[in-house]
């Protein structure tokens, strides 16, 4: 081993960046976030179209067609059911992180104070939320939201959520936990102000998964891709095997 | 001056464990081989010289039926850290001055 790099190696400013890359390389890791993303992205397009196929089938009255798709649908939602509970759900994503992560290993960032001591505020935040999507929904299924409108309404409340949540976990995640509220506000305000970035007809369902599934995918492959960035420049300042050649 | 130097930390692997584990709550020894580049040997002894120190505590789990081994840096290591940083600086000092 070389001496002459002993510990400061003539760069201690270089060596005091560790944390902050370890941390930032840390907070990126999106990947078990995309996993849930492209997880419940699947289940909406199971249930979608098992509902599509199972509608056809009554219409043409084919009962055996039509009560296959609605045993199918009640395997999806049964399923559906298993994932929502973070126990059973969590589990499976988590083992499949750790085989998509195997090779670099596994670090935890430490929970902060405010969530181990004031659990309770996050309930409350996330039973406001829900109230706020059922109380949406429902003023759209009685006509009282505009189907068009049903995006910015949903940025009213989605957008400070996703904003207290980053405020909330804070150092677990990172800055660019934020570009998801931030897309999902633009995306509203460029609705509300008129530029046709509307779907309609059978396609205006995309009018909601874009900025819910899309943008979640997209700022968590941003994530996962400055994670990369944070790695690499991790195992330049950290990696040992330049001290000793 | 020098002579306050830990010399446990001192060393250039140790050091940079001690500064990864000071950013986090725990670190793997999966986590730790590929950041460092390491061999698997070299790690654990240098590991186990952290950990009888008492800078650095060992996590023993299971993930199913593998053991899993991480590491928290302990209060003791982060103190030590700080001193170790705050003495290097003084000796560079020193020499800015000279």
């Amino acid at each position: 081993m070389n001496n002459s790099n002993n510990g400061e190696d003539g760069q201690p400013k270089d060596l005091k960046q560790i944390p902050l890359w370890t941390r930032r390389y840390a907070q990126n890791r999106t990947i078990p976030f995309l996993v849930f993303l492209v997880i419940f992205l699947l289940f909406f397009i199971a249930l979608g179209g098992t509902s599509y196929l199972a509608g056809n089938a009554l219409q043409s009255r084919n009962m055996v067609a039509f009560w296959s798709w609605i045993f199918v649908l009640v395997c999806v939602s049964t399923a559906l059911i298993f994932f929502s509970v973070p126990g059973w759900g969590g589990n499976f994503i988590n083992r499949i992180t750790q085989r998509l992560y195997s090779s670099e290993g596994d670090i935890t960032l430490s929970t902060p104070v405010r969530i181990r001591k004031h659990s309770w505020i996050g309930w409350i935040a996330g039973s406001i939320f829900m109230s706020c999507i059922l109380t949406s929904v429902a003023l759209g299924i009685y006509g009282y939201i505009p189907i068009e409108y049903m995006q910015p309404i949903s940025a009213i409340y989605c957008v400070p959520f996703l904003v207290f949540l980053w405020f909330w976990q804070r150092p677990m995640v990172g800055f660019l936990s934020l570009l998801w509220p931030s897309l999902y506000a633009l995306h509203a305000i460029m609705v509300v102000v008129g530029v046709p970035i509307q779907f309609s007809g059978e396609w205006s369902f995309l009018n909601m998964l874009i900025p819910i599934v899309g943008y979640g995918i997209l700022s968590g492959l941003i994530g996962h891709l400055y994670s990369r960035f944070a790695l690499s420049k991790l195992k330049d300042l950290a990696s040992v095997k330049q001290v000793n050649e | 001056m020098m002579e306050n130097l830990d010399l446990i930390i001192h060393e250039p692997a140790r050091l940079r464990i001690m500064m990864i584990l000071s950013s986090v709550d725990k670190a793997d020894f999966n986590f730790l081989l590929s950041i460092l580049e390491m061999t698997k040997g070299n790690l654990s002894s240098h590991i186990a010289q952290l950990e009888k120190a008492g800078y650095v505590n060992v996590l023993k789990s299971f993930n199913g039926k593998i053991p899993h081994t991480s590491y928290h840096l302990a209060e003791n290591g982060r103190i030590a850290l700080l001193e170790y940083w705050d003495t290097l600086d003084k000796i560079r000092n020193l020499g800015l001055r000279i």
